[in-house]
């Protein structure tokens, strides 16, 4: 009798050796989130003073060459950011005459060179001088994420061909100001 | 002195006479009788099954690992003395005896199986799943082992088992007759 | 002799004192098998039905809000069949808000972290909520919180739903990727259980 029972206990240590659980009163499960921020540039806008600079009366109307106090208030460009790293390039066409479009005569002059300055963004501000035969300085790179205010302005105005030259009579000269914000890799 | 030796003649003329030699036999009768019995001389053992609950992380971790249970046997020793001897068994299932409220859905607090008893190759056997004894089986004049063996186990919902200590037991009763 | 017989049947009967008597009553013995067992406590999870929620891009890309975080739609995690085989379990949630991975410092404006709310629900009378609180430069970025008591054993799908999507101060969000994290634990409530 005392035999049969010992035999039954040795089956019953075998039987339960093998069923140590690997499970606890603790469950613990994790899943990932993620996303993304693409990188993106947005310029911003002109408040208040309107995008155009209005420099009135080109000329010295005693001399009918250009004025040499020539003068715009700068424009600010509000609300410029880039998510990431960034270039800021200034492009300009000169001053030209709209109507008078055929070649002047010799002793006039129909187009106004000027430097454009946009800066605020950079350390080194970018520059573009409509007479320069190259702007290597129009483009510079910030190397962060950056929101802040471009400063854009104009100046050094002078006849195109010698400050000796008049510029013809038109009701409008016209260039351009591009300032542009892009992500640099 | 005469009268002893009178005496004396008499007695010896008594016992000198042979009694006649016939032979008589007395008869005395011994009744007894031995009523039916039966007796456990190794009534009680204990199954320590464990862990009740499948292991692992799977769609089974939690409910009953029939292994557990299905195949348990421990041996009772007894005898009966009648020949019309039987014996019956009444299996009461496996509870939890930590908790003890009806389980919520997909759960389960119950264990049931099935018990066999086997004696002089007779077997008696019942389902915890139903309340009372099973059926007796005759199981005759013995004297001997009294097998019981657990198979069958299964819970009510087929649910996951509430954490707890759980107990049950296994009646064999011998029921002496001639 | 007749009187001598009688004697000893009558002595005979009384050396077996009992058994008469049982004899018309029959006779019965009971054995015994006691059977113990044990389950141990126990709380499994389900696998989430997603191991990685991906939110997209982020940020507005026009607009006035250009830049900045966009509005982005609630998120739904299930981890079916979780139970718990004891009285007294409680959910936590840990979470972790997405942080760039640039390492670079974060300029004034900007923040290179987006905090959310993560809710575990379905489980006790009350849902289970954490809310990241990670500054803009990624500083602090985990949250945990732990739920109510859950009384009884329990199965049941735990939902977990992502909202509330922010950047800190609302600030412009820098260019890259971004990684979080949400942890889910289930096991015996702190102070309670059975």
């Amino acid at each position: 009798m005392t035999h049969s029972l010992i035999l039954a206990a040795g089956a019953f240590v075998a039987l339960t050796a093998g069923s140590a659980a690997a499970q606890s009163a603790t469950d613990t499960k994790s899943f990932a989130v993620v996303g993304n921020v693409p990188a993106l540039c947005s310029g911003g806008t002109i408040v208040g003073t309107g995008s155009t600079f209005d420099l009135g009366v080109l000329i010295d109307t005693t001399t009918g060459l250009l004025r040499t106090d020539l003068a715009a208030p700068p424009k600010v460009l509000t609300g410029s950011f880039c998510s990431s790293r960034s270039t800021i390039t200034v492009n300009a066409t000169p001053m030209a005459a709209q109507n008078f479009t055929a070649a002047p005569p010799a002793g006039f002059s129909r187009t106004v060179d000027y430097t454009a300055t946009a800066s605020g963004w950079t350390a080194t501000a970018a520059t573009f001088a409509t007479g320069a035969g190259s702007n290597p300085g129009a483009i510079q790179t910030r190397p962060t994420a950056f929101s802040g205010d471009i400063n854009v302005s104009i100046g050094t105005f002078a006849t195109n061909g010698g400050s000796g030259l008049r510029l013809v009579s038109d009701t409008s000269y016209l260039g351009l100001v591009t300032v542009t914000l892009a992500v640099a890799n | 002195m005469r009268k002893l030796i009178l005496a004396s003649a008499v007695l010896a003329a008594a016992t000198a006479t042979p009694v006649v030699a016939q032979t008589t036999t007395g008869t005395v009768t011994i009744d007894g009788s031995v009523a039916p019995r039966c007796l456990f001389t190794t009534s009680n053992a204990v199954i320590n099954a464990g862990e009740l609950a499948q292991a692992g992380t799977g769609g089974s971790a939690g409910k009953l690992d029939t292994s557990k249970l299905d195949g348990q046997s421990r041996t009772l020793v007894g005898w009966c003395n009648g020949t019309a001897s039987s014996m019956s068994v009444e299996a009461f299932p496996v509870v939890n005896t930590t908790v003890t409220s009806a389980p919520p859905a997909g759960f389960d607090r119950v264990v049931n199986y099935t018990a066999t008893a086997t004696a002089n190759a007779a077997n008696a056997s019942d389902t915890s799943i139903v309340a009372g004894a099973g059926s007796a089986s005759t199981v005759g004049l013995f004297t001997g082992n009294v097998v019981v063996t657990l198979s069958n186990s299964s819970t009510p919902a087929s649910g996951l088992l509430i954490a707890g200590a759980y107990q049950g037991e296994t009646r064999v009763t011998l029921s002496a007759a001639n | 002799m007749k009187a001598l017989m009688i004697g000893i049947a009558a002595t005979a009967a009384a050396m077996v004192p009992g058994t008469a008597l049982a004899q018309a009553a029959g006779d019965t013995s009971t054995g015994q098998v006691i059977v113990n067992g044990n389950v141990a406590r126990l709380c499994i999870l389900g696998a989430p039905s997603r191991a990685t929620v991906d939110l997209g891009q982020m940020a507005a890309t026009s607009g006035t809000r250009v830049g900045r975080i966009a509005v982005l739609g609630d998120q739904s995690v299930t981890l079916p069949n979780s139970f718990c085989n004891f009285a007294g379990s409680a959910l936590t949630v840990q979470v972790t808000a997405l942080v760039s991975a640039d390492a670079s410092p974060v300029q004034p404006g900007f923040a290179k972290a987006v905090n959310y709310t993560a809710t575990a629900s379905n489980w006790a009378l009350s849902p289970t909520a954490a809310t990241s609180a990670a500054s803009a430069s990624g500083a602090t970025p985990t949250a945990t919180s732990t739920g109510v008591t859950q009384p009884a054993p329990k199965i049941a799908d735990v939902n977990v739903t992502l909202s509330g999507f922010t950047a800190p101060s609302d600030a412009l969000l820098t260019a890259g990727i971004y990684s979080g994290l949400v942890v889910v634990t289930l096991g015996p409530a702190v102070g309670g259980g059975s």
